[in-house]
């Protein structure tokens, strides 16, 4: 017989075996998630793409040939690409999460479900858009000639989950609070774009460090996960760089912490979006 | 049993299913309160104005449940009757795990399908089919056994060839119809219904009662004028 009481937040392990349980419900909102947003539009899945590659444009432009940051960056399109698809990920999946509960409201309001199915299911359809953009960069490198096959691609893995857990972790938190607070939703919009020029996507992290120094203050940039995510995606797939390129030292240990930190930070996200969960219904 | 004092809620079984021989315990209720708290300030902005003790002055606080405790046989059929606000849907989505109660426990076991409100988990974007396969999935079907039940559920619901429609262009009436094919096919140990039968038509609730009288071991109300108002399964 299973029970739900006062205040009385399920195990982590509880939670887990239930979410696996309905795994099969997870992939049909994920693919719900993806039919739904594009439904009725002539172009239907090419919007994905015209986003982040409008983004592209204007920054290879614009920042690239007018502003002349491109100097010293060669091959500044897969450069700015790269980025873009690190970010793109992070800010899609808290940006899809923070509003998924909200969003699912009609479902919540009426039927029993592990609560984090919905996050997680943004976190799905995030990856699939970035499955997308990994692709197209695949094939841009492969078109110019330098492919990604080095041994600096391992880069590629740690920087992938050290994006994923943060962004899972923050995305899990922030849809339970966007319950309460609505005003979050606006919010993580504004800090979203924030996080885009706080991070070496558009200029390279050499320029960072020229102006601020090495000290603290470079500590505390380089060492915030996007950073650390886009530098090691930027590391692993951005040939161009080899040899010109200025990394922080221990670029492989510094995502490690970071993972482990982000494991943590899930794991008590999750106790918090258990606690809260309770009325959710009537919140709503 | 009595819930809320001013406005009280009784819980009536059926004469039909008393007589059936006791069957172990679907759901035990024991000592549920559930309070709402009603805040007239849900912006950052005005949270943080009325902050601390000034915020207490901008909540209200109501009790929905107060002390129930009663627990509901497998095969038997419960009706909960009493006026609006007395508590009877709040009662069921405490039964069905959509609110947690602010104190007391609630033990159920076996699959719960729940109709409570109209057009229960389905998203107006997709058309029927996806729609039921999306509900039969969150009901805790799979996919072969969805596939297998599908033919039985389009006739039941008798939706015919709209099944391919995207549902926000569905009448009240055909929503409910197909939600609730889905919900009896999936073959629940407990069925909540709250309203949503009351926008069928009568043939629809005809049907309904039939399908429900023939679940193994309960038969339900008969109320031919009232159409099966609040039943536990």
């Amino acid at each position: 017989m299973v029970g739900s009481g006062a205040n009385k937040g399920r195990g982590t392990w509880e939670s887990i075996r239930e979410i696996l349980a309905h795994r099969e419900m997870l992939a049909l909102l994920v693919r719900r998630d993806l039919k739904s947003r594009y439904k009725d539009s002539a172009l239907g899945f090419v919007w994905t793409l015209i986003r982040p590659l409008t983004q592209l444009f204007i920054y290879y432009v614009v920042i690239g040939k007018f502003l002349s940051a491109e100097r010293g960056i060669p091959e500044f399109a897969i450069y700015v690409f790269t980025g873009l698809t690190a970010y793109g990920l992070f800010s899609e999946v808290i940006g899809g999460g923070t509003a998924s509960i909200v969003g699912n409201s009609g479902l919540i309001k009426k039927i029993y479900l592990p609560r984090e199915v919905f996050p997680l299911a943004s976190v799905g359809s995030a990856l699939f858009n970035f499955l997308i953009q990994f692709v197209i960069i695949l094939v841009a490198t492969a078109a110019l000639g330098s492919f990604p096959a080095t041994p600096d691609f391992i880069y590629f893995i740690p920087s992938f989950l050290v994006l994923l857990v943060y962004s899972t972790a923050f995305g899990l938190l922030l849809s339970a609070v966007n319950v309460y607070l609505r005003d979050v939703q606006y919010l993580v919009e504004v800090i979203l774009l924030l996080a885009l020029w706080a991070s070496p996507v558009v200029y390279s992290w050499s320029m960072v460090k020229g102006i601020l120094g090495g000290g603290l203050a470079l500590q505390i940039y380089t060492n915030n996960p996007i950073t650390l995510g886009v530098l090691g995606f930027q590391r692993s797939l951005w040939l161009g760089g080899q040899g010109v390129a200025e990394y922080p030292s221990d670029l492989m240990m510094r995502l490690g912490v970071a993972f482990f930190i982000g494991v943590v930070l899930l794991l008590i996200f999750h106790r918090i979006f258990t606690r809260i969960q309770g009325n959710f219904a009537q919140a709503l | 049993m009595t819930i809320n004092s001013e406005n009280p809620m009784t819980l009536v079984e059926d004469e039909e299913t008393l007589s059936v021989p006791s069957t172990p315990d679907i759901v035990v209720i024991d000592n549920v309160s559930k309070r709402f708290v009603l805040r007239k300030d849900n912006s950052l902005k005005e949270r943080l104005v009325t902050f601390g003790r000034s915020g207490r002055r901008h909540r209200e606080i109501f009790w929905a449940l107060q002390n129930v405790s009663t627990t509901i046989q497998a095969g038997h059929t419960v009706a909960l009757i009493g006026h609006n606000g007395s508590g009877k849907s709040t009662l069921l989505k405490v039964i069905g795990g959509i609110l947690d109660p602010t104190s007391g426990q609630v033990s159920r076991r076996g699959r719960i399908a729940a109709l409570l409100e109209l057009g229960a988990g389905f998203h107006p974007d997709l058309t029927g089919r996806e729609n039921v396969f999306l509900n039969a999935s969150i009901m805790g079907l799979s996919r072969q056994e969805t596939e297998d039940q599908f033919e039985d559920i389009l006739s039941f619901s008798g939706i015919g060839e709209f099944i391919d429609t995207q549902v926000k262009f569905y009448s009240s009436g055909m929503y409910v119809r197909l939600a609730f094919a889905v919900a009896v096919h999936t073959n629940p140990d407990l069925l909540l219904v709250d309203e949503v039968l009351a926008v069928g038509d009568e043939a629809f609730q005809r049907k309904c009662l039939d399908k429900i009288r023939s679940f193994p071991g309960g038969r339900p109300h008969d109320h031919p004028r009232d159409p099966l108002p609040r039943t536990g399964h």
